[in-house]
């Protein structure tokens, strides 16, 4: 099977989003430049794109030339904010990204030998690598060399699948895109959302000033992490998208993207108390047996109980809903969660987590 | 306070230089119902705080319409809750206070003093109302909590309806009775017409 040729561009300054979105904006700007020179470019996620190399290549004389004419292309827009770019070309994605992170070109069917040296956790699987490396299998070519049939019995469709990718014969990583970038993207060509950042305790008015004193007294007596202000970021878990800060600190503060649409996100209304440590949950159906959730996102038993760990008496469950899946980031390392809405007899709404056949209390509706 | 609150309240707002409680025990809507109180007053541009609010949902403030911009967080003030809230009441005019379950009567006392002087506000979130051991200008306890839209395994969360008994010691000594969606279907804060 022979895999596409693909040219990959990788931005790390732009890859982690900020509070501020600037770094979305950037990779936007970025994107616009590379589509002047080369048409077809999709971005994966924050900060890295691909592009079909092979038509480019033909057309501007070589592989060279074409990341030659990029990196001009893009030096200015990135001397601007000093961020990085890193350009790379192999077959397949998976081998590109690696080819980009090493600034290479590597040639049209090498693929295989030049990721055969590279580790295991390039996989990004930390338990598939963790089981490799115990087994003496630290490189991909250790483990592309495994057969093919029990890797499958070992590490089931997802080793199977790592096992594809580094023999070379499967071209991309199941996670490495993240699915939201284009929502995302598509979001910025929206009005600005107003950046309110410079007014907190900024000393517009009289009031902004004598609160500042307060917090700044106060702060002083208690310690720097004592006294808060929020921020506000987009995520799936309640707990990620809203963080309060130590006042004064650089964290900047937006109330921006609220409401864009996000895959996971749980609409309002939200726990009014989220766990910044979640505590332990048993959930069992009336009789007393333990409800989990299947790998198909079902739960095997119906709801009944519900105790949560150091806390007062069992709460009986009249109603629920979920479970939902969450799909995770591809940073996530493939941590499978759900998120399951419980209401006790006496009105009481809680927020659960199933996570490694373990329930956790994330949120409370009070 | 001329927000959706307003008729839940005696004379329509809350009082400078008084305390209100909100009881009720957790999960019945306590930490909404106060969150609802400070965001009316926030949107009005007063500077507000949450003292001892150890776990606060953010997101669910903003839904709550709490501007945040004005808010200042002491969300583990341990023993030093009183002394915190009331260096507060220097700067901003409204304070909401999680106090630890067992509140000394001098220190209440001493946090009254500074919100009459400062002409600020106090509302005390605690699931007894006795455990505030200083009678209140203004009680919210909150007797019961109904979810909607939540099935067997369908639907979800969406709107709350909650029983709250108002006394104000300022009024004819009698509890009215009001109902509060937390929120409405609609998403939004408001004074229900009563069950009937």
């Amino acid at each position: 099977m022979v895999l596409e040729r693909l040219l990959l561009l990788w931005c790390p300054g732009l890859s982690v989003e900020g509070p501020t979105g600037e770094e979305a904006r950037g990779f936007a700007a970025v994107l616009e430049t590379v589509a002047l020179r080369c048409p077809f470019v999709t971005p994966l996620r924050l900060g890295m794109a691909s592009l079909p190399a092979r038509a480019p290549s033909r057309y501007f004389g070589g592989e060279p030339e074409v990341l030659a004419l990029l990196s001009e292309d893009l030096a200015p827009l990135l001397a601007e904010t000093s961020v990085e770019l890193h350009l790379g070309i192999a077959d397949g994605l998976f081998a590109a990204v690696q080819a980009a992170r090493r600034d290479l070109i590597v040639p049209a069917g090498d693929s295989r030998g030049f990721l055969a040296p590279l580790s295991v956790a390039t996989l990004r699987r930390p338990e598939l690598a963790s089981i490799c490396q115990r087994l003496g299998l630290s490189t991909l070519g250790s483990f592309a060399a495994l057969d093919g049939g029990r890797v499958f019995e070992r590490f089931g469709t997802e080793g199977a699948h790592c096992h594809r990718v580094a023999r070379g014969e499967e071209g991309e990583l199941v996670g490495i895109r993240d699915p939201s970038i284009t929502v995302r993207l598509r979001s910025l060509d929206e009005p600005p959302p107003p950046v309110t950042q410079p007014s907190f305790f900024g000393g517009t008015s009289l009031a902004d000033e004598r609160a500042a004193r307060a917090a700044i007294r106060l702060q002083r007596r208690l310690g720097p992490g004592e006294v808060r202000v929020a921020r506000l970021a987009e995520g799936h878990d309640p707990a990620e998208r809203a963080a309060l800060v130590p006042y004064g600190s650089s964290e900047t503060m937006t109330v921006a993207g609220l409401g864009a649409p996000w895959p996971g996100r749980l609409p309002a209304p939200s726990p009014s108390s989220v766990l910044s440590r979640p505590t332990k949950v048993r959930l069992t159906d009336p009789a007393g047996t333990s409800v989990e959730v299947t790998g198909r996102g079902l739960l095997t038993a119906v709801p009944g109980r519900c105790r949560i760990a150091n806390e007062g008496p069992e709460l009986e469950i009249v109603a629920w809903a979920g479970p939902w899946p969450l799909a995770t980031r591809w940073w996530d390392l493939r941590r499978w969660r759900a998120r399951l809405q419980v209401l006790s007899s006496s009105g009481v709404g809680l927020l659960l987590t199933a996570e490694r056949g373990e329930w956790w209390l994330e949120g409370r509706y009070d | 306070m001329s927000g959706s609150l307003a008729t839940l309240l005696p004379g329509g707002a809350l009082r400078r230089g008084t305390t209100t409680v909100v009881a009720g025990e957790r999960g019945a809507g306590v930490t909404s119902l106060g969150i609802s109180l400070l965001a009316e007053a926030s949107a009005r541009g007063h500077w507000c705080a949450a003292v001892g609010l150890d776990d606060p949902g953010v997101l669910s403030m903003v839904e709550l319409g709490l501007d945040l911009r004005r808010v200042v967080f002491v969300p583990n003030p341990r023993g030093g809750w009183a002394d915190a809230a009331g260096e507060l009441l220097d700067g901003v005019e409204i304070v909401l206070l999680r106090p630890p379950a067992r509140v000394p009567h001098a220190a209440a006392r001493r946090l009254l003093a500074r919100a009459k002087e400062r002409r600020g506000i106090v509302i005390v979130l605690t699931d007894r109302a006795e455990r505030w051991p200083i009678v209140p200008e203004l009680s919210l306890r909150l007797t019961a909590s109904s979810w909607q839209g939540v099935g067997f395994g369908d639907g979800r969360l969406t709107a709350r309806r909650v029983e709250v008994l108002v006394e104000s010691r300022h009024g004819d000594d009698r509890a009215v009775r009001s109902s509060v969606w937390l929120p409405s279907p609609a998403g939004v804060v408001a004074v229900a017409p009563p069950a009937s």
